[in-house]
């Protein structure tokens, strides 16, 4: 592009040169708006990325037991070395099992971390695999812990979300898993700033990290966090994040630190950055966009909010593609008739 | 002292973090470092917000002060952060009410056993918010018990009720800006000038069709992508056609004649090829192979020029803090 | 396999492990080292006044051209450093090229905008500003004003820089740092006023936008080269070429250690030396070779 030139057409224009941008706006508009009056549903295929998710967070209690496992046979290995030198520091490793596994025991059916990270700019795309991931987790018996990233735009977000899906549940007559009570089936730690600090100190002890929870009760009086102490006792972390960043700190630090499975949820425009985090069994899977919030709701049976919305992404996609053609085929015919004439 | 304090000042933090993520994350010095380093950040950052308020306040009000052009945006400005920042520090109570509503019941026809019932938030007894599908309909004759039902959830806070019915619409609406600008870029950026560029256009438009399902389009969806092979297949051939054609005009024979081969040998592929084209296979293998390459080489490079970065600032190379160079 | 076991090392180094010096870390250590001196032999040889290439950057060498534009319009520079942090590589790189385009400004005596969506960087850029004009010898110059904080917020901030770029109209617009979905917000406003537009961004997902909206775009780890381009500082320059180097040695690795893969894999090799090697290959990069 000439430096400074807005005009791709040069002084010589037709009608279509000199309107092109209002008239591609209008269109694009009435793609949108046509998407968003139909109301058909819309049968999509599960990708591979989404089905980690989905796959992992139905596989949770399995993980849970393992975990229980290891520790119990842990537990064994340092009787046996009790029975032959018995000193302080192994009885309190002893100990330390020994309440490891009781907590671990409190929760069989998994615990997740949601991260909440993206402000109402991105809550087309984001807040429905949000509502989608806690519903399924809500349905599997799942506790959920969720807490927000680095900005505070997230906060009164987040609470919109978790209460839209606690109290869905809290108003159905006959719901399939019961009412989900803040402080036993899920708690919202609210935001604090330094979020990577935070996530660290998460992997020591919540209750350093968070003190209260959103509303302010008390995390220590709370009947989830019983169970729950630090990272070793969550089994999955689900990051949905709309800020570059944000993903890479849960990679580092619920990863390649504690060594839990992260998922994430980005924009469409962010998912192929993560791609290669998928190859490497970095995360163990990821909502791309829209489309991937379709997919899981189709997956695991939430309210079709994203399922609707893709209409409008599915017009607006096919005008672009119908504009790519018309432009090259633009760009050709100027090429002859530029011949023609030289 | 001024010259010297703040780049040892820098310098010694940079050594104390860097001997902080070698150290044995079970040590008493690991976790004192790391609640200091978490509250010391924590302090700053709330620090950094009066500082940046300060600033605005400063600058909008030199503004107001000077009568500048667009002052009276400045005096908008002003008095909003000053009455958003007063509603997040009164009572909670002190709000509008806000009734919930639950729409019908909808039952999807292969999960029969999973009700679900969505929530509308009302304000002032007006529906912001519907949704209905045509399950919707058909699941109301189920359950025609939970029609209508009212139920006052809470009342919203003055702070949250700026929160959704302002900051929520304004910033969808600056981010869906971003629809229309990449549209026009598309259609701008998007052209066959050179073969790399033709390389982009071609991957790019097979992602665009993966990424949407076309054969659910109603009426000419299905015949798009029943015909999308003749479709691919017809463009890759006419474009070589028409490359091998402007070389036949520049007396260019031979590659005249590589070309017109290379579109002979597409239509034999044609030929033997399947009906149906997997374009979300496509998409997946493009993701995962190209795009993973290419964005694995500049990860290293930019994480590569941040090391650099770093130790430049730590040893005192460079000094951002300091005006650049020191 | 592993590398080695915690157990199998002496005592001393057990507790060396355990209280004072993560091993797992040890190869993150080496390669700092390594790296360290690749720079520091680099910066003594550009010091010793050897020629060190660095390619043509065409982003960088229309600087001069744009800032002359600039004042020959009579029109303002507005350079934005993105919406990192003060803690973010990509906001440094573009502060370091903020001193030196502020110097180049100062003799020009043309106005300059800097409007900054995060105080503390904004404390850092005034700093910056000021003594870039001091530098130049006009510290009357320097306005107060010019650097300035807008919101926090990302979308806030983008409609304020796009009414910025269309009531002010300035000549030549400087996006450099780390961006996200605004980017295309803003520089698609900046290109309908006209202007000429340099940007630069490590957030690859920005890049094509940035490529398709501005005249000159600087390409992930070409932002960081961008200090050391434009100044020609000879410390700079070899920190530069030393991060080059760094990247070859990796890149050597790499093709030894995918060699050696290829082989394991197609010969299914389950011990013997070269699948020694290649597991040692895979295990040097992990940072829990020590179980």
């Amino acid at each position: 592009m000439a430096p400074g030139s807005p005009n791709i057409y040069g002084p010589k224009q037709n009608f279509w040169q000199r309107h092109y941008r209002p008239l591609i706006y209008l269109l694009t508009l009435a793609c949108v708006v046509g998407g968003t009056l139909t109301r058909l549903p819309l049968s999509l295929s599960v990708s591979d990325a989404t089905q980690g998710v989905f796959d992992t967070l139905e596989k949770l209690p399995e993980l849970r037991a393992q975990d229980i496992e290891k520790q119990q046979a842990l537990l064994a290995e340092k009787l046996e070395e009790a029975k032959e030198n018995s000193g302080p520091d192994l009885q309190k490793e002893i100990a330390a099992i020994r309440d490891k596994i009781s907590r671990l025991q409190m929760n069989p059916k998994g615990v997740v971390l949601v991260c909440i990270d993206f402000d109402p700019s991105t809550e087309a795309e984001l807040g429905p695999m949000a509502h989608a991931f806690i519903r399924h987790c809500f349905s599997r018996g799942v506790k959920v812990l969720i807490n927000t990233g680095g900005n505070v735009m997230s906060q009164p977000l987040a609470q919109n979300i978790i209460s839209a899906s606690a109290t869905e549940g809290a108003l159905m007559k006959k719901n399939k898993y019961g009412f989900m009570e803040d402080g036993t089936d899920y708690v919202f730690f609210g935001f604090r700033p330094n979020a990577f600090q935070l996530y660290l100190q998460m992997g020591e002890n919540i209750l350093t990290a968070y003190e209260t929870d959103y509303a302010g009760h008390d995390l220590t009086l709370l009947p989830i966090m019983r169970g729950i102490r630090n990272f070793s006792d969550i089994d999955m972390v689900f990051s949905i994040s709309g800020y570059v960043g944000s993903p890479e700190t849960w990679i580092t630090v619920g990863n390649t630190k504690f060594g839990k499975p992260v998922a994430l949820g980005q924009v469409a425009i962010s998912a192929s950055d993560y791609y290669p985090y998928i190859q490497s069994k970095q995360i163990c899977g990821m909502l791309p966009g829209l489309r991937g919030a379709a997919e899981y709701e189709g997956a695991c049976g939430s309210p079709p909010r994203a399922t609707g919305r893709m209409w409008a992404q599915l017009y607006t996609h096919t005008f672009a593609i119908l504009l790519i053609i018309i432009g090259n085929l633009e760009f050709f015919f100027k090429g002859f008739k530029h011949r023609k004439v030289s | 002292m001024r010259n010297y304090l703040p780049p040892i000042i820098c310098g010694v933090c940079g050594v104390i973090m860097m001997l902080h993520f070698f150290l044995p994350e079970n040590t008493m010095l690991y976790k004192t470092m790391m609640e200091w380093v978490t509250n010391s950040t924590i302090v700053v950052g709330v620090f950094g917000l009066f500082i940046g308020l300060a600033s605005l306040v400063h600058n909008h009000g030199n503004r107001i002060a000077r009568r500048s052009p667009g002052w009276g945006y400045s005096v908008i400005t002003l008095s909003f952060t000053a009455i958003v920042a007063l509603t997040g520090i009164i009572s909670q109570n002190v709000g509008p009410s806000v009734v919930s509503k639950p729409l019908d019941k909808y039952n999807y026809d292969n999960r029969k056993n999973q009700d679900h019932t969505l929530i509308t938030h009302t304000l002032f007894g007006y529906k912001d918010e519907t949704y209905k599908t045509n399950l919707v309909a058909a699941a109301t004759a189920d359950a025609p018990e939970m029609k209508g039902e009212e139920i006052t959830v809470r009342k919203v806070p003055l702070f949250m009720f700026f929160y959704n019915y302002v900051i929520m619409p304004m910033g969808a609406t600056t981010f869906s800006l971003l629809a229309f600008y990449m549209i026009t870029a598309t259609y701008r950026a998007m052209r066959a000038k050179s073969w790399e560029a033709s390389l982009l256009l071609i991957s790019s438009i097979i992602i665009l069709i993966g990424q949407v399902p076309i054969e659910e389009i109603p009426l000419i969806g299905k015949w798009i992508m029943g015909h999308a092979q003749l479709i691919v297949y017809m463009s890759l051939i006419l474009y070589i056609l028409y490359a091998a054609m402007k070389q036949f005009f520049s007396r260019n024979f031979i590659t005249c004649g590589i070309l017109s081969a290379s579109a002979a040998l597409i239509g034999v592929i044609w030929y033997y090829t399947p009906a149906n084209v997997d374009f979300e296979a496509m998409k997946s293998i493009i993701l995962n192979y190209p795009n993973n390459a290419a964005k694995r080489g500049i990860l290293i490079g930019v994480q590569l020029g941040s090391l650099a970065t770093s130790i430049k600032i730590l040893s005192g190379i460079e000094k951002p803090y300091m005006g650049g160079r020191g | 396999m592993e590398l080695f076991t915690i157990k199998s090392l002496p005592l001393w180094l057990q507790y060396v492990n355990e209280n004072w010096f993560d091993l797992n870390k040890l190869n993150a250590l080496i390669g700092i080292i390594i790296f360290g001196s690749l720079i520091v032999y680099f910066i003594r040889r550009a010091k010793s006044g050897a020629y060190l290439f660095v390619r043509r950057i065409p982003g960088l060498e229309s600087i001069e051209e744009a800032l002359g534009r600039a004042t020959e319009i009579g029109r303002p520079i507005l350079y934005i450093s993105g919406i990192g942090g003060e803690s973010d590589m990509q906001t440094i790189a573009a502060m370091n090229i903020l001193g030196n385009v502020a110097e180049q400004i100062a003799h020009y005596d043309t106005d300059l905008k800097v409007p900054c969506i995060n105080p503390i960087v904004m404390t850092i850029e005034q700093e910056l500003v000021k003594q870039a004009y001091t530098r130049a010898g006009r510290p009357e110059n320097y306005k107060e004003d010019c650097v300035y904080y807008l919101s926090d917020n990302q979308f806030a901030y983008a409609s304020a820089v796009s009414g910025i770029m269309v009531r002010e109209k300035p000549a030549a617009n400087f996006l450099l740092g780390n961006y996200a979905a605004e980017s295309l917000i803003i520089a698609e406003a900046g290109a309908s006023t006209g202007a000429i537009q340099i940007a630069g961004t490590a957030a690859i997902s920005q890049i094509p936008f940035f490529i398709v909206a501005c005249d000159y775009t600087l390409i992930g780890e070409e932002l960081f080269a961008a200090g050391a381009y434009v100044s020609r500082e000879p410390l700079l320059l070899g920190s530069l070429k030393g991060q080059d180097i760094a990247k070859l040695v990796i890149i050597l690795i790499m093709i030894v250690a995918i060699i050696l893969a290829t082989v394991v894999s197609a010969l299914l090799l389950k011990d013997g030396f070269v699948y020694g090697l290649s597991d040692f290959m895979n295990k040097i990069f992990d940072l829990k070779a020590f179980k």
